[in-house]
């Protein structure tokens, strides 16, 4: 007899946006701890290591456009994480509602806060 | 008009694998019912295997994966879940399948006796009924009403990961419902008894279970209510420490 199958496809079952928003606040949290955070502890010891250090970073992020756009990629995330994150924090302390309307709707505006911020962010930094 | 008809096949006696069939159907003239099309179809091809018995979404047997999203077929109309002139129709997620759109369903019930839906009240039973007040009675709406068919609990990503240990949207919503009924006695047990890392806390909120009850229940505020009284219950517990401390 052959084992049982169990269908899961994430490609054929429909998920709110609410569970977009929840899925997607795990992986920014995983890029957060994996990437961002390592990342920027490097940077800041090189940073503070010697005024010449500084100096030399600075130079180096101001004449590379790539490294300016993997910073800006390491903001967003953060930034992706705090916003889904408050919203979150916000249902849990039953502070917003716990119905499936007030849910997307929240979702929607933690995401439009994220593009507006997203989009301010980008146009300083690059 | 064709319908075309993708069925999730699924025979241990004969396939390896699980395939989609597709079945072409003249659409009916008036708008009918999910289960209504299987039972038509079984007539062509009467190996099609699915569970269903009251046919008024009371018994909650024929709960499927409808285009994606879970639902009850005998209480889900063609014409709302139809995209284009295509039906998909799946097996609930996350439950091993038997055959067809039959799931085993043991892990589910299995969580669902975990939580002990019974009353219990350790004082002496009155000679007549034990009484509520219309206002606690109240409390009850909304969780009461659950008919067990799965929906919310295999459209849940956590219940996907731990079957085994996360209890799941339906049964939470039933172990609230005797949490909150003031003639059970065993609050404290119950919350006890949930308050390891997996059995509520696996639950993020993204409110699958609220989007697919079939009964329009919201299994997502009474997991809510259960953190917010565990958290209640915890600060309860540092109280006698901090008397200690200040003696």
């Amino acid at each position: 007899m052959s084992i049982k199958p169990v269908f899961i496809n994430l490609l054929k079952i429909r998920l709110p946006l609410s569970a977009f928003m929840s899925i997607t606040h795990r992986v920014s949290g995983v890029a957060l701890f994996l990437l961002v955070i390592p990342v920027s502890l490097v940077i800041f010891t090189y940073l503070v290591s010697s005024e010449d250090s500084y100096l030399e970073f600075l130079a180096f992020y101001q004449d590379n456009f790539i490294f300016r756009t993997f910073v800006l990629f390491c903001i967003l995330i953060f930034q992706y994480h705090m916003f889904a994150g408050l919203r979150h924090l916000l249902h849990d302390f039953h502070v917003l509602p716990e119905t499936l309307n007030s849910s997307n709707i929240s979702s929607q505006v933690a995401l439009i806060l994220f593009l507006i911020n997203g989009f301010l962010t980008a146009s300083v930094l690059l | 008009m064709q319908l075309e008809i993708n069925i999730y096949r699924f025979n241990a006696e004969t396939d390896a694998f699980p395939y989609m069939q597709t079945f072409n159907f003249a659409k009916p003239e008036r708008d009918i019912m999910v289960l209504e099309l299987l039972n038509l179809l079984k007539e062509q091809d009467p190996t099609i295997s699915y569970r269903r018995s009251c046919r008024e979404g009371v018994c909650g047997s024929d709960g499927m994966n409808i285009n994606g999203k879970n639902g009850l077929a005998c209480i889900t109309p063609l014409s709302q879940v139809l995209k284009g002139n295509k039906l998909d129709l799946r097996p609930l997620p996350g439950l091993p399948v038997i055959r067809d759109l039959v799931v085993d369903m043991e892990e589910f019930y299995a969580q669902y006796e975990k939580i002990k839906p019974f009353l219990q009240n350790d004082s002496t039973p009155p000679e007549i009924e034990r009484l509520q007040s219309p206002e606690d009675r109240d409390k009850l709406d909304g969780l009461y009403e659950c008919i067990l068919c799965a929906c919310c609990s295999t459209s849940c990503p956590s219940f996907w990961w731990n079957p085994d240990k996360f209890v799941g949207p339906a049964a939470l919503l039933q172990a609230y419902r005797f949490i909150a009924d003031t003639r059970d006695s065993r609050t404290e047990e119950r919350l006890e008894a949930l308050s390891d890392p997996f059995s509520v806390y696996r639950c993020h909120g993204i409110m699958n279970c609220v989007s697919v009850c079939p009964k329009g229940l919201n299994p997502n505020k009474a997991i809510g209510n259960i953190k917010s009284m565990l958290l209640k219950d915890s600060t309860k517990a540092v109280e006698p420490i901090r008397v200690i401390e200040q003696a």
